[in-house]
């Protein structure tokens, strides 16, 4: 950083609106933290760019003073990937809430990156549209940030995730060049530089419009709500399921602490005695679904569910996802903190990641509540702390590192949707070598060589990797042989 | 010892080439080799995929397959269809040994890619050799997964200038029960308004073609959605059932309204008008082929206007315009994989 804090506040005045800058301590409080609110800190200076023109030159400006831009969407983001940095600024993309347009025609929308997830469906719905990507924090979440973060929700299996939802995005480089990655087309020459900027953390541009696909809503929905006596039982439905050739619109698995949380909360109508329930969304004509919930229906029963209840009327069908989609704020009832892990794995290792999970809790003596997109094997294990008891929050952060060692272990990955940001730089180095590390690096430096756009997320330094000693060993060499051991 | 396994060998002729500045040019089976144009073929050694090949894991109830990429999507697609599952993309071959590693490297996908997605969309992960001669494996064998930058699709349509694909994981979809194909007669114009007014539908659609003045679709799925599909289509126009196309040859592009020596690719956004000039459209209007020189000039002149690009498909060459900003970025972007130029040296992306 090249000028004083106070130049850096007095050059965003002559290029900002002032309410669009924001730099008095308690103004900067709010956004000191995203979703995961155990990482704090403040940032230099926040601002709220109204246009393209506004981002443009607060990036020229940071980009000739050497200071390190953070953009921020909403602040839904669960791994710190839009925590501050002390001596950076904070871009917040929430004023460019624009829905510049709803192509019926063409199946698309083109957005601000403000927009929030679930007001794209609301504007599509008059078309008999929808925007399919759905996380859970699609009330609140930006279009932006999604994009950043690849995200997913509980469609996926049947939908995608976000990467396979978008056409076209506009970014800023760090060079202040606008480009468009993608088109409105279905495909377009050159490299899919689409595919490598989603999910990339905001480290190699900043996304200032995005284009996505719209769906046609189907015309029938109904979900089956099963119950099991056993998670095992409840795991193999689920890999029966697939077998079979059905394609669930939706495939989710909740443990019997989850069922117990949600049913205080929301009163779903979850069955509270069973060990694991499945909650199991079919989509298509009348004719389809009737078809599948009956042929679904019959499988699960033979696999050990206990019961089965079919949900066909709109009503019935919000209040059991009502009561998935609170899991969360559910769980966090139980306990005074929670910590949400997002692994994924092979769905055939489910029970035996179940077990391993179970026996880290009773090790580590914290709760953890489970529950999982069983159709795409991503899994969250909710582990219950109390942030107030000294040395609790490590545990819990060792307790969720080890079991993104063990998704690793049988073959899956340490964030199956919500990032690494801060949060799992540590996990990054037992699913990456140095040689993948430093490929990551590349790509960075050919965006961003300084190292300006939300610097330390989501791609760990090698001498952190080495530090940890937690990294693959090739053919018996010592990893980073470069780097000086302590 | 699986002596399918050629990674070891792979990873030595890389790194003895990286040794001695030498370049490699990658090959599979050839079949896509009419892409690329002679003179971009140039390397020091060519260095062939075919011997790397099989099939890793694959376990149906996952919807994933793993494979090197020599393996052959024939073998592929027969190992899958005894547990009825399907590659989504529907790949076209062009050739009776095509590997799955060219088909990602050409970013190639057939009649169903509107409805169910490109190759990129399906690629899970990736092992590759990097322009350092290093073997990476980026992305898994799981459907969502967000750790690191995505690599993985990445490769695809890179052909081979990033580096060299040494296997695949590939996210699979369940076969389906039932196929019917329809047609209607009508004009390029007529059948644009159709298939723009069935998109806007949730109807099992999995391919349409539009030649002359036919337009067949394709239905996939349960008897029970083809039935309630039908319906509602035939409120638009009266469609029939018909078996006098073959989608296999409309995927391998052996139909002979495609084997014209100068072909045009024009890929577009959904609800383009019709061309003022002859065309034939897949993927409901969004791919059209120009099977002349002799409207070329006014076709990408119009291609631009309407947001789409048009590639000449015999040398690969993009006659649309290209952002120069990008073009740069996409040179940063290989300099970062492949800085010495190992693999694919002269081929141009």
């Amino acid at each position: 950083m090249t000028i004083s804090r106070d130049t850096l506040i007095a050059e965003l005045h002559k290029i900002l609106p002032s309410e669009s800058v924001i730099h008095q301590d308690e103004g900067l409080s709010p956004f000191e933290c995203d979703g995961l609110s155990a990482y704090r800190e403040k940032p230099l200076v926040v601002v709220l760019p109204e246009s393209i023109e506004h981002i443009k030159s607060v990036i020229a400006l940071c980009k000739q003073h050497l200071i390190p831009i953070v953009t921020r969407g909403a602040g839904t983001g669960l791994a710190a990937g839009a925590l501050p940095l002390s001596n950076g600024l904070l871009l917040v993309v929430s004023k460019l809430k624009k829905i510049i347009s709803i192509n019926p025609d063409a199946r698309s929308a083109t957005l601000q990156p403000g927009v929030r997830n679930l007001a794209i469906s609301d504007a599509a719905k008059p078309y008999g549209l929808f925007y399919a990507p759905d996380p859970s924090s699609q009330i609140a979440c930006s279009i932006g940030g999604n994009v950043a973060e690849n995200s997913g929700g509980v469609h996926c299996l049947k939908y995608g995730l976000t990467v396979n939802n978008i056409l076209q995005l506009k970014i800023l480089t760090i060079e202040g060049e606008l480009i468009t990655l993608g088109s409105e087309a279905l495909d377009t020459p050159g490299y899919d530089l689409l595919a490598l900027l989603t999910g990339s953390e905001g480290l190699l541009g900043v996304i200032v419009e995005v284009t996505v696909k719209l769906i046609p809503i189907p015309p029938t929905v109904q979900v089956l709500l099963a119950a099991f006596d056993d998670v095992s039982k409840a795991g193999d439905a689920v890999s029966s399921i697939i077998a079979s050739g059905f394609l669930p619109a939706g495939l989710e698995m909740m443990d019997q602490l989850s069922i117990r949380a949600a049913e205080d909360f929301i009163h779903a109508g979850y069955p509270e005695d069973a060990k694991a329930i499945l909650l199991c969304e079919v989509d298509g004509s009348l004719e389809e679904c009737e078809y599948l919930s009956e042929q679904i229906k019959h499988l699960l029963l033979n696999k050990g569910a206990i019961t089965v209840e079919v949900a066909t009327d709109p009503t019935h069908r919000a209040t059991l996802w009502q009561g998935r989609k609170s899991a969360f704020p559910a769980v966090g009832r139980l306990s005074p903190d929670y910590y949400c892990m997002d692994g994924t794995i092979p769905k055939k290792a489910l029970s035996f990641v179940l077990t391993q999970i179970q026996a880290l809790s009773t090790h580590y003596g914290l709760s953890v509540a489970n529950v999982f997109h069983a159709g795409d094997g991503n899994l969250h294990p909710l582990i219950l702390y109390d942030a107030n008891t000294p040395g609790e929050l490590d545990k819990a952060e060792q307790f969720g590192n080890q079991i993104l060692d063990l998704c690793v272990k049988v073959g899956g990955t340490i964030t199956g949707e919500h990032g690494v940001g801060k949060e799992k730089l540590d996990a990054m180095c037992s699913q990456f070598n140095s040689d993948e590390i430093i490929q990551f690096k590349a790509i960075k430096h050919a965006f961003d060589a300084k190292e300006l756009l939300n610097p330390g997320k989501a791609i760990p330094t090698l001498h952190r990797c080495a530090e940890l000693g937690a990294m693959h060993v090739h053919n018996g060499e010592l990893p980073f042989p470069d780097i000086p051991r302590f | 010892m699986n002596t399918d396994d050629k990674t070891n060998d792979l990873i030595e002729r890389s790194e003895l080439a990286l040794s001695n500045k030498e370049t490699l040019y990658i090959q599979g089976s050839g079949s896509k080799s009419f892409l690329i144009p002679d003179n971009e073929t140039n390397a020091d050694h060519v260095l062939s995929t075919v011997e790397h090949k099989g099939i890793i894991e694959y376990d149906p109830s996952e919807l994933v397959i793993t494979v090197r990429s020599g393996t052959s999507l024939k073998e592929i697609e027969d190992t899958l269809k005894q547990h009825n599952q399907r590659l989504p993309f529907e790949p076209p071959h062009f050739g009776k040994n095509a590997t799955i590693g060219g088909t990602i490297a050409c970013g190639l996908s057939g009649p169903a890619r509107p409805y169910f997605g490109a190759v990129r969309d399906h690629i899970l992960g990736i092992h590759l050799i990097n322009g350092r001669a290093k073997a990476l494996q980026f992305g898994g064998k799981v459907m969502k997964n967000v750790a690191g930058y995505d690599c993985s699709r990445l490769q695809s349509g890179a052909k081979g200038t990033l580096g060299l694909i040494l296997a695949a994981s590939i996210k699979l979809l369940p076969d389906f029960p039932i196929e019917v194909t329809v047609k209607t007669d009508c004009s390029a114009k007529e059948a644009l308004v159709f298939m723009t007014k069935l998109a806007r539908l949730a109807l099992p659609i999995t391919a349409t073609l539009h030649s002359d003045t036919t337009l067949y679709i394709r239905l996939s799925g349960y008897q029970q959605s083809i039935d309630a599909g039908l319906s509602l289509m035939n409120l638009e126009a009266p469609f029939q059932e018909t078996d006098d196309i073959n989608w296999l040859e409309v995927r391998e592009h052996q139909l002979p309204i495609y084997t014209n020596s100068q072909l045009y690719r024009l890929s577009l956004p959904a609800n383009v008008e019709a061309c003022p000039f002859e065309v034939i459209m897949e993927w409901s209007g969004c791919l059209r082929w120009l099977c002349s020189e002799a409207h070329l000039k006014e076709a990408i002149t119009w291609c631009e206007k309407h947001g789409g690009n048009l590639v000449c498909y015999q040398t690969g060459k993009t006659l649309t315009h290209i952002d120069p900003v990008l073009k740069n970025l996409s040179n940063n972007v290989k300099q970062a994989f492949n800085s010495q130029k190992l693999w694919n040296p002269n081929i141009s992306i």
